[in-house]
């Protein structure tokens, strides 16, 4: 152990002596881990971003889109749905029928685009966080069987029609059409005209009649719990294939299918950046390997002189190894140092928040200090195998 | 305490074989002051090699304090290096980035001797030197003469049982030379056993028995403790007269 110590002590020494030349063999493995750590924050950070908001719209949500289906005699509609609903009460805990479409919004002089969207009074059931109200009521179910033009408005609406009032009670005219506000939707994303704020939802029945559509194509599910989501879907599956005679045509997802899919796409490509940036580590590596053996080149003569008092084969191999394990490992912390704040500096200006992994800090930390034991070993061999008298003898 | 027997050395230049050592005996006692001259190419150098553990003979034996070291590892060298052997060298062969002190616990390092201890025994080294005062020097601050004895101070450090000088006073200027021979004289008195590998006629002559080697082979091995020189008269005529019909005209 009191040698490993002075081994350090040494390379300590011979690495700080010579400090341009130190920084320039580890410069690689700095870039390397740098570029490691910034990369995989990157990517945590946008899968972060991505799984944040998909866990918003509730992890309990099934989705069931129907293609169209012109040639086939048999097709889905809100009845079967409704039946798939009632006879499995211990997998789904409501339904909703589901339309959208872009209409323009008309309320005294100012008019302009927005998304519609229709749902059953149960969407509140299906995605509470999406049906999060400032004022008002959401759809009823008379709302729903009555086909009244009745809507719910988001706050880009309620900030430009209504000057920021509460526009509950007033009215506005979509696609010409007058609707009665029955609610108003809390602000999402700063009220801004091309985010989530500027849209209009409206009952299911009523939007069929006014966007003239015969049938349903999209239904949303809420799973009665998150562990009930993927035997709701495998149920949802074989119902439809079983109605329809054929199991092509539609598609049954769930938000947690797909948080999965992009943990899966995200660890593929962590896996990838990490593998390129292994290959700069590596080539750091080589870096270190040309410098050892220069190094000990150069070193000759203390090699000799050490031998000559006493050093064992071993005592020198750990020396010159230990040196090369300092330098790749000082490099690995400095990469690190540089990594957190680059992966900062990236995400404040991408606005977005980058994730450091501690798993990838550790990962490319020991990976430099293996760099330095398999880069090192062949010249600290080299060392330890002088002899002794031909070492002294060197200039 | 040193003894060699039959001691061969043989070198393989491609096809030609060099016989370095030829069946060499020598024997060292205890707290004996020897001196080995010989001119360049002679195979002192390899006979230095020898004593000092760095090589291993091709044939022959060779014992320290009773250890046979002519059929040992790198490893079982390179510990009796440590324990019994403290080596001056010519061009003194200090490491030039570690001060005075730190080049003296080198040989304690490598022993495994605690930080402390190591510390006590390097500065007890350095103070017999006379160099207590500088020991955080680094050598190139110090004159050549300085630098010898701080490679004496290591060869001290470890407590040998034998010091082992090749040229010690070779690159130093007359004057640290005569110094550095009295520190070794001193030593002597002490109970220190040295050897002086030399071509210099007038340090080999400061020793008490004098060997000389040629081709390979001892060619005389003399008492001369009776016409023993001192440091101070490294260029005494007479005796050097004395010596050149004792060895054959050598150095």
């Amino acid at each position: 152990m009191g040698k490993i110590f002075q081994s350090f002590k040494m390379s300590m020494k011979s690495i700080l002596g010579n400090k341009g030349r130190s920084a320039l063999t580890m410069l690689g493995i700095i870039i390397g881990v740098a570029s490691v750590i910034i990369l995989t924050g990157i990517g945590g950070g946008a899968t972060k971003v991505i799984s944040d908001s998909m866990a918003e719209m509730g992890t309990k949500l099934i989705t069931v889109n129907m293609m169209f289906q012109r040639n086939s005699t048999r097709s889905i509609g809100i009845e079967d749905m409704q039946e798939f609903l009632e006879d499995n009460p211990d997998l789904v805990s409501a339904m909703s029928p589901t339309l959208s479409g872009n209409v323009t919004a008309k309320s005294g002089r100012t008019n302009f685009n927005t998304s519609l969207s229709a749902y059953d009074s149960s969407y509140s059931e299906i995605q509470p966080n999406a049906a999060k109200l400032s004022s008002g009521r959401f759809l009823s179910d008379s709302d729903v069987s009555n086909r009244r033009y009745n809507c719910i408005v988001g706050s880009y609406i309620k900030e430009e029609m209504f000057g920021g009032l509460d526009p509950v009670g007033e009215t506005i005219k979509l696609n010409g059409r007058q609707f009665n506000i029955i609610g108003c939707y809390e602000e999402t994303s700063n009220s801004t005209e091309n985010s989530s704020d500027n849209k209009v939802t409206i009952p299911y029945t009523t939007a069929m009649r006014f966007l003239k559509q015969a049938r349903m194509n999209t239904f949303y599910f809420a799973a009665t719990t998150e562990d009930e989501v993927e035997n709701a879907v495998t149920a949802l599956e074989s119902f439809i294939t079983k109605k329809l005679g054929t199991n092509t045509g539609f598609m049954v997802n769930s938000v947690a299918e797909m948080i999965d899919t992009l943990d899966e796409m995200m660890g593929t490509m962590t896996t990838m950046l990490a593998g390129i940036a292994a290959i700069s580590l590596i080539v750091g590596g080589i870096g270190i390997m040309n410098i050892m053996t220069v190094t000990v080149s150069e070193r000759t003569r203390e090699i000799g002189i050490r031998k000559a008092i006493g050093a064992r084969t071993t005592d020198i191999l750990l020396q010159f190894l230990i040196e090369s394990i300092v330098l790749s490992g000082l490099g690995g912390i400095v990469g690190i140092i540089f990594g957190i704040i680059i992966a900062a500096v990236v995400g404040n200006i991408i606005s977005m928040q980058t994730v450091v992994q501690t798993d990838m800090v550790i990962l490319s930390f020991t990976f430099s200090i293996v760099i330095g034991v398999f880069f090192g070993i062949a010249p600290a061999r080299r060392a330890a195998k002088l002899n002794p008298i031909e070492a002294l003898r060197s200039e | 305490m040193i003894k060699l027997e039959g001691i061969t050395k043989v070198y393989k230049m491609g096809e030609n074989e060099v016989r370095a050592l030829d069946g060499v005996d020598l024997h060292i006692k205890p707290h004996e002051f020897v001196s080995i001259i010989g001119p360049s190419g002679s195979g002192k150098s390899t006979l230095m090699n020898m004593i000092g553990c760095l090589d291993v003979p091709t044939s022959g034996r060779y014992w320290i304090e009773g250890v046979e070291g002519s059929k040992m590892t790198d490893n079982q060298l390179a510990d009796l290096r440590n324990k019994k052997l403290g080596f001056i060298f010519q061009q003194y062969n200090l490491l030039p980035k570690l001060s005075a002190v730190e080049n003296v616990e080198l040989p304690l390092i490598y022993r495994g001797i605690g930080a402390t201890k190591r510390r006590e025994m390097a500065e007890a080294a350095l103070e017999r030197v006379g160099l207590k005062d500088k020991m955080h020097h680094k050598p190139t601050e110090l004159s050549g003469g300085q630098q010898q004895r701080v490679s004496i101070a290591r060869a001290l450090s470890s407590r040998p049982s034998l010091i082992l000088a090749d040229e010690p006073t070779g690159a130093l200027d007359s004057k640290s030379g005569i110094e550095i021979m009295q520190m070794l004289h001193g030593l002597h008195k002490e109970g220190n056993t040295i050897v002086i590998i030399t071509h210099d006629l007038g340090i080999a002559k400061q020793a008490e028995r004098i060997v000389s080697i040629h081709d390979g082979r001892i060619t005389s091995d003399i008492d001369n403790r009776e016409n023993r020189a001192s440091a101070d008269n490294v260029n005494d005529g007479a005796v050097k007269a004395d010596l050149d019909s004792g060895i054959g005209g050598e150095a």
